[in-house]
């Protein structure tokens, strides 16, 4: 039987640029979330757009970094460290990235985990039963 | 960057390396203190291009 385990996702929007610091921040925060967390995911290249003060729509392409943090959404002390933790790492893309704003979100989501060990052979459960 | 590909010895096999296992409680304790445990764990944050 399935149940739902909560996680906490951090997402990070990195614009794609030719200056190799955009390059590098996107490798630290690769780096960061995989030995904080053990894993993460990118997605690459993916489409942005903005209105330009001239009034035309700007292709802005970014890759999008995520990581699924064991936390719980509903508990405030969660939800406020990893606030925290965004601030901090907003901060440091600020000081290395040339962007008058840098996108990074925190949301609630559900990991699907079996509740009990999902190949266990009942046959043998059984047999162990009547011994 | 290394990948995969380039990590442990390169045995003719599909099998990917096996993940290491951290707990919870550390990433907690490495999350209240994100800045020294960035310190001693990341490469050094490299400075802002200037051109």
């Amino acid at each position: 039987m399935p149940n739902l385990t909560p996680r906490i996702r951090v997402e990070v929007y990195i614009p794609i640029r030719y200056q190799p610091s955009y390059y590098n921040s996107l490798n630290w925060v690769i780096e960061e979330f995989t030995q904080l967390r053990g894993g993460c995911t990118v997605n690459e290249n993916v489409g942005g757009y903005y209105l330009s003060r001239a009034n035309k729509v700007i292709d802005d392409r970014v890759d999008v970094v995520y990581c699924d943090f064991p936390m719980d959404w509903n508990k405030q002390a969660d939800r406020k460290e990893v606030l925290t933790y965004c601030a901090t790492l907003k901060d440091f893309l600020f000081e290395n990235l040339w962007e008058e704003e840098i996108l990074i979100c925190a949301y609630p989501v559900s990991h699907v985990r079996e509740q009990f060990e999902p190949r266990l052979n009942t046959n043998i459960l059984s047999v162990v039963h009547n011994s | 960057m290394e990948t995969k590909d380039t990590v442990g010895p390169q045995a003719p096999t599909p099998e990917k390396p096996a993940k290491k296992h951290l707990t919870d409680a550390e990433f907690r304790r490495h999350l209240k203190n994100i800045s020294e445990w960035r310190q001693k764990r990341l490469a050094k944050p490299h400075t802002k291009d200037t051109g």
